[in-house]
């Protein structure tokens, strides 16, 4: 069973996420900050993070990304950044910091489940 | 008004005018004086050549002269004779007439052998001195009837007689007596032959007579056809050859030649000397023309003092007549000149009411004007130097204005991208759920509290959405500062304040609102809604940035001004950060406040309504110990309430 964790400070957009994919045999794992999806992250070893960018706390999403990437433990989880930062600077400094892919708010739930199966199959 | 170049031009044409007056009347003394001279000199040839005539018909009617000639052939012939010294013819009043030595007629005969023959008739012979030389001389009387006329001498050389023996001379002497005798006695008789020896012999005394009588003739001349002056009243010039002008003239065939001859003051009329019509002579008869010179010049003293007081009028005249005009110029030249080399002081005399005058003045009050332009122009240079001075520095001033309105504009507009980055975040947010949870409505099969769930969340969101377009609404009219709608009358803070308290419930908040506020506030001039909003964002900002605690709103009056304050015990704001939290898009960077949504305009648009009140705003802030900020509002007066 793949496991999949969302990372993002608003409730909401969490449960989103986890009715979207509840569909699929994946098992879903939440945090509602950057040092939370750190924490859980480097436990359970998640197939992706979806993970926000803008969260309260000491790290926001590009830096739980950079931590992770620099973690050989870590460094083969597949990051998808999804931020309301919409900009091209911010899809540069996401990719940068060693994201695998980007989703922009608002994103289809449609399109963030086909790209979910597509990285799992 | 003659202009300057007129004035010369009438200047020199009265020059020129006065120089030409000058010289006609030169000219004209000079044509009179020589009609005078003319008239003059005309009048004397009339007198002198009827003198002449008469004279010439006198001495012709004498038709001796050509027997004259005779005699001197006669005699210079006879002269040839060997051991003759020399022959002579003499007048009965012992004066020379013909000579062997020519030079010796008109002479008188001082011989006393010739006074005796001459008085006693006589033939007389003896030993005689001629010219230094020792001789034998015969003479013999020339007579006519029992009149004696002259005489005849004849000389022989003694030479051949003195050099012989004693005995001998006697001989010698016999005869050369005898010898000598023959010859006077020839002689005189050829010349009693002659038919007008008496008047031969007379002529010179005629002349003489003629030049003594007559007061106007100065000199009677007889010159033979061969130039040789016959008789003269400068006994002189007898003998010799005349040769001047008038006899040459005469005897190459002039009827007349007239002529003055200045150095001796006579006027010499010459004319031809004519026996029947055969040339013998001329007569050259010299009248005095003292009396004409003495005229002429009397003329021409008086003509050369009245031509030079004429001149010296006209040179006057001309002075009096161009010197009121050139002086002045000359005077207005000079000090033009001294204007030029840059002496602005200069001035020029004005010693008249005309043009010049005039242009004096005129030139005056240019130096005057240009003296003031130039110290206008100082002074303008310096007034100019010292404005470009000011200018350069308000330039400078400007510039760094500009400089800091450029970074504030910068700043502004990196704070408004910042802020479309955060408005763009923060309109995403609740689209997200928006898009999400309808997508899922539309494309799942769900239960029907889960539908309810789901239907809900669109629904704050949408909320939350319209607040946050509301607010950007609100920075846009501010944005453009156009009419932002303020409606101000008389209130009461405290009633705004205690209204806005009851939009926040506890259970929402989690907390408090206290509320402390003086009794009895003054009214304050303002627009109720825009203050209550005011209010609220205070609130809304003590609540957003203090997680926990209750929060104070008090109202009070101080320094005439009523205060509403807003206290939190919430993050705090850093010093550095205090400054520029009323600034518009500007939002306190720190950990704790990434996750607070805002658009960094709720103090923006405290500011500006604040100011528009005529307000003044106060914050207190310390990082971990909590913020107040506050509002205060001129107190109204009552004047102004009753207005």
């Amino acid at each position: 069973m793949n496991k999949i964790l969302i990372v993002d400070d608003e409730e909401k957009v969490r449960k989103l996420v986890e009715i979207t994919l509840s569909i699929g045999k994946v098992e879903i794992l939440q945090a509602s900050s950057g040092e939370e999806g750190l924490k859980i992250a480097r436990e359970t070893r998640p197939d992706i993070i979806l993970l926000d960018v803008m969260m309260p706390g000491r790290f926001d999403g590009f830096d739980v990304c950079k931590l992770l990437k620099e973690d050989p433990a870590t460094r083969d989880i597949y990051i998808i950044m999804l931020t309301a930062k919409g900009q091209k600077a911010d899809k540069e400094k996401g990719f940068a910091s060693g994201a695998d892919d980007y989703f922009v708010k608002p994103f289809s739930p449609m399109e963030l489940m086909e790209k979910i199966d597509k990285v799992l199959s | 008004m003659i202009s300057l170049k007129d004035m010369k031009i009438q200047t020199k044409i009265i020059m020129a005018m006065v120089l030409l007056l000058i010289f006609i009347g030169l000219l004209s003394f000079w044509a009179s004086y020589m009609h005078e001279k003319k008239s003059l000199l005309t009048n004397m040839q009339h007198n002198a050549v009827i003198l002449n005539h008469a004279l010439i018909i006198s001495i012709t009617n004498q038709k001796s002269i050509a027997e004259k000639v005779n005699l001197q052939t006669l005699v210079e012939e006879l002269s040839l004779t060997e051991g003759i010294f020399g022959v002579w013819v003499i007048d009965n009043s012992s004066r020379i007439t013909s000579a062997t030595f020519r030079e010796q007629a008109g002479e008188v005969a001082s011989s006393y052998l010739i006074s005796d023959a001459l008085q006693n008739g006589y033939y007389v012979s003896g030993f005689d001195t001629k010219l230094g030389e020792q001789v034998y001389s015969a003479i013999y009387p020339l007579k006519k009837g029992n009149k004696i006329l002259g005489a005849v001498e004849v000389a022989f050389e003694l030479r051949e007689y003195l050099n012989a023996q004693t005995s001998h001379r006697i001989h010698l002497a016999a005869q050369m007596k005898r010898d000598i005798r023959i010859m006077a006695e020839s002689l005189s008789s050829s010349i009693e032959k002659m038919q007008y020896i008496n008047e031969l012999i007379h002529i010179q005394r005629l002349v003489d007579r003629l030049c003594a009588e007559s007061e106007i003739i100065s000199r009677i001349m007889i010159v033979d056809d061969n130039s040789r002056t016959i008789a003269c009243n400068d006994l002189s010039r007898v003998g010799t050859i005349a040769d001047d002008k008038g006899v040459k003239a005469v005897i190459n065939g002039a009827d007349i030649y007239t002529r003055l001859a200045p150095s001796q003051k006579i006027y010499l009329v010459d004319m031809p000397l004519r026996i029947g019509d055969e040339f013998k002579g001329v007569v050259s008869i010299g009248y005095d023309a003292r009396d004409y010179y003495t005229h002429l010049s009397e003329i021409f003293r008086f003509g050369s003092l009245i031509s030079g007081i004429g001149v010296l009028m006209g040179i006057l005249l001309a002075f009096q007549v161009s010197n009121p005009i050139i002086k002045p110029i000359q005077r207005l030249t000079d000090v033009t000149k001294k204007l030029a080399r840059g002496d602005l002081t200069v001035k020029a005399s004005v010693s008249s009411r005309d043009e010049i005058g005039t242009l004096a003045i005129a030139f005056n009050q240019m130096a005057e004007d240009l003296a003031r332009s130039k110290e206008e122009i100082y002074q303008y240079s310096k007034t100019l130097e010292q404005k470009v001075k000011q200018r350069t520095q308000e330039l400078e001033l400007s510039n760094q204005e500009l400089r800091e309105i450029q970074n504030e504009l910068m700043e502004a507009s990196m704070a408004k991208s910042e802020f479309m980055s955060i408005a763009s975040h923060e309109l995403r947010t609740p689209l997200t759920s928006v898009l999400g949870y309808s997508e899922l409505l539309l494309t799942r099969d769900l239960t029907e509290s889960q539908k309810k769930e789901f239907f809900g969340f669109i629904n704050e969101e949408s909320v939350l959405l319209s607040k946050i377009i509301d607010d950007l609404l609100d920075i846009s009219r501010i944005e453009s500062q156009k009419a932002f709608g303020f409606v101000k009358k008389p209130v009461n803070l405290a009633d705004i304040l205690l209204k806005d308290t009851k939009y926040y419930s506890r259970a929402e908040i989690g907390r408090r609102i206290i509320t402390d506020m003086e009794e009895n506030l003054p009214l304050v001039n303002a627009d109720e809604e825009k203050i209550g909003q005011v209010i609220k964002n205070l609130i809304d900002n003590a609540i957003k940035y203090s997680p926990s605690g209750d929060i104070i709103a008090k109202a009070f009056v101080k320094d005439n001004k009523v205060w509403i304050a807003i206290q939190d015990h919430g993050i705090g704001i850093s010093q550095k950060d205090i400054p520029h939290v009323f600034d518009k898009f500007f939002r306190v960077k720190q950990k704790e406040t990434a996750h607070i949504s805002g658009t960094g305009l709720g103090l923006a648009i405290v500011k500006y309504i604040v100011e528009f009140h005529d307000g003044e705003l106060d914050i207190k802030s310390k990082l971990g110990e909590g913020t107040t900020i506050g509002f205060g509002l001129p107190v109204l007066k009552d004047r102004d309430l009753n207005e």
